[in-house]
């Protein structure tokens, strides 16, 4: 890295090469951690479940899960697709592993442009899928002709949906440890403790409404994909 | 002699991106903010609707200034301008 040499952070991933594609270790493991956490959640949960008065943690998790269940069939309504099971697993993976970059020692997956570019990858296939099943190929050739010399603006505008879903995601969370990172360096030490705190309380909310943004919008691109015959202003 | 003039038109830069972001961004939340309130002042059963909606634009728009100050930060700690003169 060049530029002022007081402030050599590194950002760069470790990476290990195997059969000539490279692997961000650190990625890799936060994943697996973020994974066995969620696994973990969800045993404890399995062995509470209870159906008279609910333990505090039965109660949050069915909250969260009744909320974005419901949202998405409203973003849904009168599909025949059952996206709320994506939706919620979407949303607690990303929930948990923005904050796990919170965590002292531990870096967040997301923090990784791989992995977020990776879940909008998904979520474009799934948007050309269910475009594809809703309208039949030549429904979706038709749409992407709708006014012929606007192709490629409308391929353009397919294209550029995951590309900004991940930017969004990655940058928020890349930014927000990178500040952490700087506020401890470059702030005394008496004082840093103040805005270090204030910047951990405005990452969690960050974290929360990206991972709540990302959930969202996959859901209403697919709704938008599948639109039965809606009017194209 | 070069070198000064690429780190001060880069920190300018830097001054320059994220003031600006922040400035739209903050026109932006309160304008969103702002029909919220309005909103519920003349709706109140719809404030939960409206308060989902408002978190998503809030978001929306709080995502522009952070990726320009991520933008900012590359150009001051792995400054690509400075290492055109410097040739490393």
């Amino acid at each position: 890295m060049i530029g002022l040499p007081l402030l050599q952070i590194d950002v760069n991933h470790p990476t290990v090469n195997i059969a000539g594609l490279d692997f961000n270790t650190d990625t890799i493991r936060n994943t697996l951690i973020v994974c066995g956490l969620l696994l973990i959640l969800g045993a404890i949960l399995r062995s509470q479940l209870k159906v008279g008065v609910p333990s505090q943690l039965q109660n949050a998790t069915e909250a969260i899960i009744d909320y974005i269940n419901n949202l998405t069939e409203e973003t849904l309504q009168g599909r025949n697709i059952a996206l709320g099971p994506l939706a919620i697993t979407l949303f607690t993976f990303l929930l948990i592993a923005n904050w796990l970059g919170l965590v002292p020692g531990f870096k967040s997956p997301t923090n990784d442009w791989n992995t977020t570019l990776g879940l909008a990858l998904m979520s474009f296939v799934l948007v050309q899928y269910f475009s594809i099943r809703s309208r039949h190929l030549g429904g979706y050739f038709k749409h992407l002709l709708l006014v012929p010399p606007y192709f490629p603006l409308t391929v353009i505008d397919e294209l550029a949906k995951p590309i900004t879903l991940s930017f969004r995601l990655y940058f928020n969370i890349f930014v927000g440890e990178l500040l952490l990172t700087l506020i401890i360096v470059l702030i005394p030490t008496w004082i840093s403790w103040l805005p270090g705190a204030a910047w951990t309380l405005f990452s969690l909310f960050i974290g929360a409404v990206q991972a709540f943004i990302f959930t969202v919008l996959t859901v209403s691109y697919i709704a938008i994909a599948t639109g039965v015959e809606e009017e194209h202003g | 002699m070069e070198r000064a003039i690429v780190l001060g038109a880069t920190v300018i830069a830097f001054g320059l991106l994220l003031g600006l972001s922040a400035l739209g961004a903050g026109i932006g939340d309160g304008l969103v903010s702002s029909r919220t309130v309005e909103g519920t002042a003349r709706q109140p059963e719809m404030q939960g609707r409206l308060f989902t909606l408002m978190v998503i634009g809030i978001g929306f728009i709080e995502a522009l200034p952070i990726i320009g100050l991520g933008l900012g930060l590359f150009l001051i700690f792995a400054n690509p301008l400075l290492s055109q003169i410097t040739g490393k």
